[in-house]
Formats: C-alpha cells, sequence, structure tokens
C-alpha cells in the first residue's frame, strides 16, 4: 500500500479503516438504491424466466449459460456502467463538508468508492450468475440422464480395437520365424516374422547378372555407334582425295586420257556410295543403344524388385500398439498376400454402440461426447461415424449403431471388455426465430459449435466463464470512476463509458488484445463453458482483464486526489 | 507556538479564470474567537476551506498548529470542526446513524460514539428526531445536525460558516449560548452576515473584501475607527418642513428619510449638545413635536460597512488613476 502510495504521489496515509467506513457507507447506500434493486430483481427474473425457458426445451447446461452470461455482457453491463458512474452524483453536494472535513482524505474516500462499487457489483451480478450457474449444471445433468442419452450396457458393448493394421506377406516363403505371439505389445519397425530369404536371394542374384549383361550390351552399342561414325568419317574423306585426282585429271586435257577420267569418276562416284552405306549405319547402331538401354532398365527395375521381395522377407510392424490376431506360424509356407498378423494401436479403442430407439438414432452426429466406462472406469469419448446401414446386433437382429472412439490414457487390457456407453444428444432441433439469428450474430455463436454446444460444463470452466463477466464488470466500473473523477459529471461519464464500452471492440483489434473485446468474449463463451479453450489462454485474458481493471482503479485514485473537488 | 491557523501569503485562483485569495496573510490565535466577515464573494468560504484542506492554494502556506495543512493531512483535520454555510446530508439516513457515520469517519471508537452522540443531540435539541431520517429535516435542523456533527470528535478548532442562518429564535439564541459555552476553551473562527451574532461572540475580526484582507484585529479596534454618533429623533407632524429646514438652515442631512424618524450623524460627543439645542429650536419653529429622542454611537454594522466601502471607493479611486 505504501509503494503504491509513493508510485501515485499520493500525501497522507490510506489507513484501513477510513476506507472501510467509506466502503460501507457507500454500500449501504447502494442497498437502498431503486437503480441497484431494479437492476438485480430485473436481471434475476429475466435470467430466472430464461433458464426455465431453456430447461422446458431440454437445452444443455453450455446453451443455457451462453445465454445467460450474453445477456449481462450485451445487457446489463449498461446498468453496471450506471451504477459506477452514479458513485460520485450524489456526493458532489456533501462531498467536502460531509466527509473530507470529517478526517477522511481524497484518497480514502475514492478508494472506498471504488471497493464499495466493486463489492456491490460483484454482488449483484454473481449474486444471479453464480447460482445459475449451478443450477445449469445441476439441472443438465438432471437432462441428460433422463432423456439426453443413448446408452448401452457392457453386455452387447465390447472394447475394439481402432484401425487395426493387418499384416500381409509381402513376399513367398516358408516362415522360419515368428518373433511374437499374441497378445504381445510391439513398437513400431519391430521386427514381427521372419520369412526364408534363400530362393529370393538367388533370385535376387539372377537378376542383378541379367542387369550386367544388359549393361555390357548398352557398352557393345555405343561402341558400334562410334565406329560407325569414324567410318562415316573415313568415307568422307576418301571421297574428298577422289575428288581432287578426278578434278586434276580433267583439268589436265593432254596427259590424262579419256578412260582414265572415266575410271576416276567411277572411283567418285564408288566412294559416294561408301559414304552413303557408312551414314545409314550410324542411325541402326544408335537405335541399338536405346534397346540395349531398355533392356538394361527393365533388368534393373527386376533387381530393385527381388530386393524389394528380399525385405518383405523381415515383416516388421507399422505401428505401436498390440498384437490381437496371429494368422499363421513358424514353418508354414505362405504366398505374396496372405494376411500374416493384425496390430491395433496402444491408446485408441472403439465401440459399436446398437441404437434401438429410431428417433434418437436420429438425433446421432459424429462428434457428440461419450461417456465410457469400462470396469467402472470412466473414459471420454466421441462419436466417430454414425452407421449408414445396419448390423446384427448380439441377438443378430439388425440394428442402426454409432461407432465410439476413445482414447485409453494409458490403461492397459480393455481389448475385448465389455463397456457401458452413454452419448449425450444434442437438444432437438428447434424452430429458429429471428430474435436467435439476431442474438447468435451478436454473440457469434455459428452453425460449428455442435461440438461445444451438447458439451458438458464442469464447474471449473462454468467458473472461468463467470470470471470473465466479472471481469468485464470490473473493467466497467474502474473506467466509470475514473472517467467520473476525470470529467467531474456523472452524466458525461456514463454516456461516455457506454459509447467507449461498444467501440471498445475496434480499440481492443487495434491494441492486439482482440480476446478481451467483449464479442470476442461472447463468441468464444461456448469453447470455454466447454472447456475446448486452452486454460493458459483463459487465465491471460482475465489477467488481462483484473490488469487493465487495476490500472484504471490506480489513476482513478490519482487523478481524483490531484485535483479540487467541486463544490 | 500561539496561532492555531497561520495564513502565509495565501492565494487562490480557480480554474485560471476567478482570484478568489490574492495574497492573504493573517492568524487566529488559540482559543481566540474570530469573526469572518466579508460581503458575498469575498472569500471567506475559500479560506475557510483552504484552512481545512479541502481545497488547496495555488500559492503561499497555511498551517494548522504549526503544522502545513494540504489535503492529506487527515491528523490535523481530526482536530478541526466543520459546520459548511450550505450543508447537505445523505437523505436517507437518520440524524442519529449520520453521526455514527462521522463519528467512524473520526475513527472514534463505538463507545465513546455513542456517548458523544447522545449529548450532542440533547445539546442541539434534536433528541426527539434523531431517528428521522434527514430528507425530512427543516433547514434549522439541518443546521443544528450540522452542528453537532461539527462537535462530534471534540476539536480544537471549530468552523462555523453561517451557523444561524435559518434558526428560529431560540435555536438562535441556544447557538449562540453554545458558542459563548466554548469561548476561551476552543479556537473558533465564525463567518457570518449576520454581524449582531458575530458582535455578540467574537473577539477578533477578519474582514475580507474580494479576495483581500481589509482588516484584522480586535473588535474595538474596528469600532474605533469609526468616532462618530447618531442621534435619532421620532417626531410627529410636519417632518418634511423639519427635514428641509434642517438641511437649508444647519446643512444636515437625514440618515433614514422613514416616515417619523430622524436620524442625524454627529462626528463627535462634543458636538451633540449644540446640534439637539438646534433641533429643538428647529423643531418649535416648524411646528412638529418631538416624541422621543436618542443617540447611540457607531455599532459594528456600520464599522463595518463603512470599511467595505471605503476600500471601493479607494479602488474606483485607483482604478480612476490608472
Amino acid at each position: 500500500m505504501a509503494m503504491l502510495q509513493k508510485i501515485i504521489g499520493l500525501r497522507g496515509s490510506i489507513s484501513f479503516r477510513a476506507l472501510r467506513t467509506i466502503a460501507a457507507a457507500d454500500l449501504r447506500s447502494i442497498v437502498r438504491s431503486k437503480l441497484c434493486w431494479g437492476f438485480f430483481i430485473v436481471s434475476a427474473l429475466l435470467t430466472t424466466l430464461t433458464l426455465k425457458g431453456m430447461q422446458t426445451g431440454e437445452e444443455p447446461a453450455i446453451r443455457m449459460l451462453e445465454a445467460v452470461y450474453g445477456t449481462y455482457i450485451i445487457i446489463w453491463m449498461h446498468a453496471v456502467i450506471f451504477i459506477a458512474g452514479s458513485a460520485l452524483m450524489r456526493e458532489s453536494d456533501c462531498l467536502m463538508e460531509g466527509i473530507l472535513s470529517r478526517g477522511i482524505t481524497r484518497g480514502e474516500y475514492i478508494a472506498g468508492k471504488l471497493v464499495a462499487r466493486s463489492i456491490a457489483i460483484l454482488f449483484v451480478v454473481g449474486g444471479v450468475l453464480l447460482p445459475a450457474g449451478f443450477w445449469a449444471i445441476r439441472q443438465d445433468a438432471l437432462t441428460r440422464t433422463d432423456t439426453g442419452f443413448v446408452a448401452s450396457n457392457e453386455w452387447n458393448t465390447k472394447v475394439e480395437a481402432h484401425d487395426p493394421q493387418q499384416l500381409y506377406s509381402g513376399a513367398e516363403g516358408n516362415i522360419i520365424e515368428m518373433k511374437v505371439k499374441n497378445g504381445d505389445q510391439v513398437d513400431a519397425g519391430q521386427v514381427l516374422i521372419l520369412l526364408d530369404d534363400r530362393r529370393l536371394f538367388d533370385d535376387l542374384e539372377w537378376k542383378r547378372r541379367d542387369q550386367e549383361n544388359a549393361r555390357q550390351e548398352v557398352e557393345n552399342a555405343e561402341r558400334r555407334v562410334e565406329d560407325a561414325e569414324r567410318a562415316v568419317v573415313a568415307a568422307e574423306e576418301t571421297l574428298t582425295q577422289s575428288r581432287r585426282e578426278f578434278e586434276a585429271a580433267r583439268a589436265n586435257t593432254v596427259g590424262v586420257s579419256e578412260n582414265d577420267r572415266a575410271k576416276l569418276e567411277d572411283a567418285v562416284n564408288g566412294r559416294e556410295r561408301d559414304l552413303e552405306t557408312a551414314r545409314n549405319r550410324v542411325p541402326l547402331e544408335t537405335a541399338s543403344v536405346d534397346r540395349a538401354q531398355r533392356a538394361h532398365d527393365v533388368a534393373s527395375d527386376q533387381v530393385r524388385q527381388a530386393r524389394e521381395r528380399l525385405t518383405h522377407a523381415v515383416v516388421v510392424s507399422p505401428i505401436s500398439g498390440h498384437l490381437i490376431e496371429t494368422k499363421v506360424q513358424s514353418g508354414q509356407w505362405v504366398a505374396q498376400g496372405t494376411h500374416l498378423l493384425t496390430v491395433a494401436p496402444l491408446s485408441e479403442f472403439e465401440l459399436h454402440v446398437p441404437v434401438y430407439d429410431f428417433e434418437d438414432f436420429q438425433r446421432l452426429k459424429e462428434g457428440l461426447t461419450a461417456y465410457v466406462t469400462v470396469e467402472d472406469t470412466e473414459f471420454i469419448g466421441k462419436v466417430e461415424r454414425v452407421g449408414a446401414t445396419t448390423e446384427p446386433d448380439k441377438w443378430q437382429r439388425p440394428t442402426n449403431f454409432a461407432v465410439v472412439r476413445f482414447s485409453s490414457n494409458g490403461a492397459r487390457g480393455l481389448l475385448g471388455l465389455g463397456a457401458e456407453v452413454k452419448i449425450a444428444l444434442p437438444p432437438p432441433e428447434e424452430d429458429r426465430t429471428m430474435a436467435d439469428e439476431i442474438f447468435d450474430t451478436l454473440t457469434g455463436r455459428g452453425k460449428d459449435d455442435l461440438d461445444t454446444r451438447t458439451a458438458s460444463v464442469t464447474y471449473f470452466w462454468m467458473l472461468v466463464g463467470f470470471a470473465k463477466v466479472i471481469g468485464c464488470a470490473m473493467l466497467l466500473v474502474t473506467l466509470s470512476l475514473f472517467a467520473t473523477a476525470l470529467f467531474r459529471s456523472a452524466l458525461f461519464s456514463i454516456l461516455g463509458v457506454v459509447g467507449l464500452w461498444h467501440v471498445s471492440n475496434l480499440l481492443f483489434d487495434f491494441a492486439g488484445l482482440p480476446e478481451l473485446s467483449y464479442i470476442e468474449i461472447m463468441g468464444t463463451m461456448d469453447k470455454v463453458l466447454a472447456g475446448a479453450s486452452g486454460a493458459g489462454d483463459e487465465i491471460a485474458a482475465l489477467c488481462w482483464l483484473y490488469g487493465i481493471s487495476a490500472v484504471l482503479g490506480v489513476l482513478t485514485v490519482y487523478v481524483f486526489t490531484k485535483r479540487d473537488p467541486v463544490k | 507556538m500561539n496561532a492555531a491557523i497561520t495564513f502565509s501569503r495565501v492565494t487562490k485562483v480557480f480554474q485560471h479564470r476567478q482570484v478568489a485569495l490574492a495574497d492573504v496573510s493573517f492568524e487566529v490565535p488559540k482559543g481566540v474567537t474570530v469573526g469572518l466577515l466579508g460581503a458575498n464573494g469575498a472569500g471567506k468560504s475559500t479560506a475557510i476551506r483552504i484552512a481545512l484542506g479541502l481545497i488547496t492554494a495555488s500559492a503561499g502556506d497555511v498551517q494548522v498548529f504549526g503544522e502545513a495543512m494540504h489535503p492529506g493531512a487527515k491528523s490535523l483535520r481530526q482536530r478541526m470542526g466543520f459546520l459548511s454555510d450550505d450543508p447537505a446530508y445523505p437523505r436517507d439516513l437518520t440524524a442519529i446513524s449520520y453521526l455514527a457515520f462521522v463519528g467512524k469517519c473520526f475513527g472514534m471508537p463505538r463507545k465513546e460514539r455513542l456517548g458523544r452522540m447522545g449529548t450532542l443531540l440533547r445539546a442541539v435539541g434534536l433528541t426527539d428526531d434523531a431517528g428521522r431520517k434527514i430528507g425530512t429535516f427543516s433547514t434549522g435542523m439541518k443546521t443544528r445536525l450540522g452542528i453537532a456533527a461539527s462537535l462530534m470528535n471534540d476539536p480544537e478548532i471549530l468552523i462555523w460558516d453561517e451557523p444561524t442562518s435559518g434558526l428560529d429564535p431560540i435555536s438562535r439564541r441556544q447557538t449562540l449560548d453554545l458558542l459563548d459555552e466554548y469561548h476561551g476553551k476552543k479556537t473558533i473562527v465564525l463567518s457570518s452576515h449576520i454581524l449582531g451574532d458575530v458582535d455578540r461572540v467574537c473577539d477578533r475580526l477578519l474582514v475580507l473584501n474580494q479576495g483581500q484582507v481589509l482588516f484584522d484585529g480586535h473588535r474595538g479596534e474596528l469600532e474605533n475607527q469609526t468616532r462618530e454618533f447618531i442621534l435619532e429623533l421620532r417626531l410627529e407632524g410636519a417632518v418634511g418642513d423639519f427635514r428641509a429646514a434642517m438641511r437649508s438652515r444647519l446643512g444636515r442631512e437625514d440618515l433614514c428619510q422613514d416616515g417619523g424618524t430622524v436620524r442625524i450623524e454627529l462626528s463627535g460627543a462634543g458636538e451633540l449638545h449644540l446640534t439637539v439645542e438646534s433641533l429643538l429650536a428647529l423643531a418649535k419653529e416648524t411646528g412638529v413635536t418631538i416624541a422621543g429622542i436618542n443617540s447611540t454611537s457607531r455599532r459594528l454594522e456600520d464599522a463595518y460597512l463603512k470599511l467595505i466601502s471605503e476600500d471601493e471607493y479607494r479602488g474606483l479611486l485607483r482604478v480612476a488613476e490608472s
């Protein structure tokens, strides 16, 4: 306290006794205030009517509390602003003479007011919301037990493995070793079966030889191409020489006979044919290289396949889990594609829940919460899918069903055990009015809230939601008193804070704290109540709300003590 | 330290617009009853509120019992009692619960608080109305309740602003008797427009006008500044002729101009004998009958009014000179 006084530069001490006296006097005046009683009675009445109406419609607690909290944030916060903003309204006349001259400091006075208004709001708001919260949760439990569940007992519902992995043989051969037995726990990558791989090795060796032959053939073909290209060059040179000799003979008409010239011309024609022949050989040899390359590729592919088949001689587990099925035994010859083993995940299980009531079946949706009890241990699961066709039940009757998936949380030995299952059903489809649409738009509630709407509300998360509403109220109490101390006009302060409250969404967005805007608070209230929101995020938001309120409270004391009161 | 309250060159400017006190210095000695006089807006209430630490001075020092007074000096304020000129109360509280609240504000123990409440309610004549809501009280009852509240902590300094306004004659007398009772035992600052009350109970006077101290001293000092006498005649007959003759032949003005009464200002007691003779002669000549004759020295009211009018006249002169 002393340090706070030093920080805000207060002169004189703030004694707890004086603060308590002022707070108690202000609380008494609030208790006598018709405005406060009106606020309390009307809000309590409307809240009761809302809850009773929703109870009739078998609405879950999350819907009830979302509606009530939303109403408080949208509507009743105006009354909070009025109660807080009017704190100094009736004191303006008797403030100086009546109180400050009686040994009370300004700091004690305004701090007492802050405390009193905060306590009053806490009681007026909490006095309705807390009983409403506990009632809604209690009512929710009753409703769900009576009519809100699809139930299945341990006789007709057995725990099954979720997404079991069936392992097939990738190669044929004799099983030379089974490394695991049925029921063993296996890790991903663990060796389960060894097949006899000698034949596979031989096959691989043959394929490798074929690949080597093919590679040599490619090299031979490439060499032949080079020979053909060299022959073309040689033919071109010979042709050039023949043409040169022929041209010389034709130019020298005296020493060369006509016969010799004809021979030289024939020789030129013969070299031209040789060159043509050499050129025609080049593409033929090039084509033989392509053929040899293709043969080499085929051989390489066969080597790869042979090597892969060899790897299939060792059967490994693709996931961590339990070996729930063994179809082969050691020494047995298996063909490629034979079902060897089945491995199920360690932590995920599923249940096929028969649903006999057709109306209940219509209300089933994916994502609904299911409460699974196996041997007195409860697990929380979700409906993963709803059967499109019927399945035979224990008595071979065709029955609708839902598949529930749940996590064992490390518990072992669940497979095959009987389970009691309760699936929380959503409320029946309602006829939506325009008011519902408007409310949903204002609160940001959307069609995608199915998960949270049907979830159970725990006391902890109900209190978190309540704390957020109270946090908003505290923010408005301190803001209203700060505005009153600053502007010295109750009316200006009340109207100003109402306006500020409604643009605060934009301000918080700009400030990078969108989670503090009341639209966001209302929009995410269902997730908070359902416990779907992160506890860390919610605690951070609460710290921001109450922290800003505390800072505003300190500023209020500072502003009030630094300025002379108005007469 | 003999001064209960000390103002040293105190100035108070409101909102940078209105100068309520301008460089005011004075002392209120311990155990003395001081009458604080001044016209409306003279700065009396501002001075009182600064003395109580309810508002802060723009400049200068204020000390109470030798310690600096400021809004946080609650220990000093707990030794002071204050009655406002326009006391306002929570309307929903009863008189007894209001006094209990005041006692709690002062930090009085419960037993002491209850005992004090009973005594004070009886002293101000509100015992029968102690359970009534303050909202139903008359102005006089509220003032009496304010007096009780100001005495709740048995203060060493009592500051009362217009304590007798709105009171019936009996209550007024009781209030003044109460002040008489505390006379000399407590330091009392009494601000009032009723100069008769001030005249009756105050030892010293402090006259403020337009934010400045016009007079600070004993009552006798103020009265001695005006040595004039007033001669008052009650006449029957042609009073108008008498006044006209008095003006033309004796050069004297009637101060009263009210029916059969004529008031004449004399500069001193020595003038009285001659003037009476002249007036008797004049009455004989004009045929009026003197039904009564009375002479008094200047009263406090006259001295006060003269002081104020002289200050305003000096102010006008200063304006003309500037």
